[in-house]
């Protein structure tokens, strides 16, 4: 018995505690951040729509949500006027661009972190789940430095002789955290979709498809016929299983994860869910090895400074 | 002194380890239910997640896609007996502002078809008032609902059905008037 206790216990602290290079948090803060900013562009012109003073869910309206204390112990920090709104969404886009480059990167998570919660706090009726993605997954980055790898912060330490040049190991935990995290989202939708009536008959994607207010690109003549729908629909129900299931496996890992950017970038082309799919996309960057995240970052490097060279 | 070190490392592991299976929990736990119903041991969990806004339940689509194709949209009515017909935004255009305004009144529209509930209707009444095309004193506001069921899929040949064969039923959701101040 205790040494099964061992077992499980070496497996854990291995898995979250090994160090190992921070290279793919790197690349991930910096595509994620991306995603970010994209987000939060896209906010700033409808910003009175949905977080000014006579928006279409006003300030009061929350509190419903929130248990009675004091509004700013819950993040409800966006101030409802103009100036005050647009210097607030213009500092936003700057830390995110702050984060996005790696300047004072904790910093700049926690900052990061704080703005959004405080938006989504303010109209969490203007959210979907890239929202709720985004906020999770920069909740967990405060927690690391996401800046130790491919950040200026890192460059400026080098230059000045402070850090080696070679990525320094770091403890993986929140990089763990982040790919449960991304699993959770493919089996708990899974969970909730496997007592659906449509799913189980095999007509789900015929109503996805159907939803107005997402159509994109007119893609459902590639689902012609009820047969097509049913194997677009149980598809998705196994293909979802297995990313969250079988990503775990060294040798699956690559062939899952770019069944799943195929998977979102379909969905992207069909559907309206800019934001959601791009998080989701950038969330398989931190299922990438960080050795082969140094591999592809030195090759691009290599081929930037190559074609920098005069001929 | 290496003593020291590996002693603070394992306790630092054990505090991390402590916090990941807590906020594993908390994921897990929180959303099970609506607070009201939950017991002791769920209600931390819950009140945390809340207040880390951890709380995801991946439910598009979920336990079934919606089966009719909905829109809403407001008529208002001037003291001098003009109308005028709003709805928000929807994505026909491609421009990279234009299509994140529709994505967001699309989550708004998405998440639990709010405009129904009566807690929103001030400030939905609020919005309209305080919109650009509002030039004249207002007499009512009526905010209707159009709701079409999909056909289901057809079992021979083509399964998907037109919007233009679709037959819309105007359901009222509410009326406003403004000389009273009050919903009729």
């Amino acid at each position: 018995m205790k040494e099964i206790f061992n077992k499980i216990l070496n497996s854990w602290t291995r898995f979250f505690f090994e160090p190992n290079s921070p290279a793919t948090l790197g690349l991930y803060r910096i595509v994620f951040g991306f995603v970010i900013f994209l987000s939060n562009l896209g906010h700033f012109p409808s910003r009175d729509i949905f977080y000014g003073e006579n928006a279409i869910v006003r300030f009061h309206t929350v509190d419903a949500i929130f248990p009675r204390v004091h509004p700013w112990l819950f993040f409800r920090w966006v101030p409802l006027t103009e100036p005050a709104l647009e210097y607030y969404f213009i500092a936003l886009l700057i830390i995110t661009l702050m984060f996005v480059l790696g300047i004072f990167t904790r910093l700049s998570t926690v900052l990061l972190f704080l703005g959004i919660i405080s938006l989504s706090n303010r109209n969490p009726y203007n959210e979907n789940a890239g929202d709720t993605l985004i906020r999770v997954n920069l909740f967990f980055l405060i927690f690391t430095n996401c800046g130790a790898a491919y950040s200026l912060d890192r460059f400026i330490k080098v230059k000045q002789g402070l850090a080696p040049i070679k990525l320094e190991p770091i403890s993986p935990w929140v990089q763990r955290l982040l790919q449960m995290q991304i699993a959770y989202v493919y089996l708990n939708t899974v969970y909730l979709k496997l007592p659906g009536i449509t799913w189980q008959n095999g007509t789900a994607m015929y109503y996805a498809l159907n939803y107005l207010e997402l159509r994109r690109f007119n893609l459902r003549f590639l689902f012609y016929n009820i047969w097509l729908i049913k194997l677009a629909t149980y598809s998705v129900l196994l293909g979802e299983s297995a990313i969250g299931l079988l990503i775990w496996f060294r040798y699956l890992r690559y062939w899952i994860l770019g069944f799943a950017l195929c998977l979102h970038e379909g969905i992207n082309l069909a559907m309206q869910f800019p934001v959601f799919q791009y998080a989701m996309m950038a969330g398989l960057i931190i299922f990438v090895y960080p050795q082969d995240v140094e591999i592809f970052v030195a090759k691009v490097f290599r081929k930037t400074s190559l074609s920098a060279q005069p001929a | 002194m290496r003593h020291c070190y590996s002693f603070f490392v394992t306790l630092r592991q054990k505090f991390i380890s402590t916090f990941i299976i807590f906020n594993v929990l908390a994921i897990l736990i929180a959303p099970v239910k609506t607070v009201k119903d939950q017991n002791l041991i769920q209600k931390p969990f819950y009140y945390y997640a809340l207040w880390t806004r951890l709380l995801q339940r991946w439910n598009l689509f979920a336990p079934d896609p919606r089966k009719d194709a909905t829109y809403y949209r407001v008529e208002v009515t001037f003291n001098d007996f003009s109308q005028y017909m709003w709805r928000r935004p929807y994505p026909t255009n491609w421009g990279f502002f234009y299509r994140h305004l529709c994505y967001n009144w699309q989550k708004y529209d998405l998440a639990v078809t709010h405009m129904e509930y009566p807690q929103f209707w001030d400030d939905i009444v609020n919005f309209i008032a305080h919109q650009d095309f509002i030039t004249k004193p207002i007499k009512r506001i009526r905010l209707s609902k159009m709701k079409s069921p999909w056909p289901p899929p057809k079992l021979e040949g083509y399964a998907f059905t037109e919007v233009k064969d679709l037959i819309w039923q105007d359901v009222t959701v509410f009326v406003y008037d403004f000389e009273n101040k009050k919903y009729l």
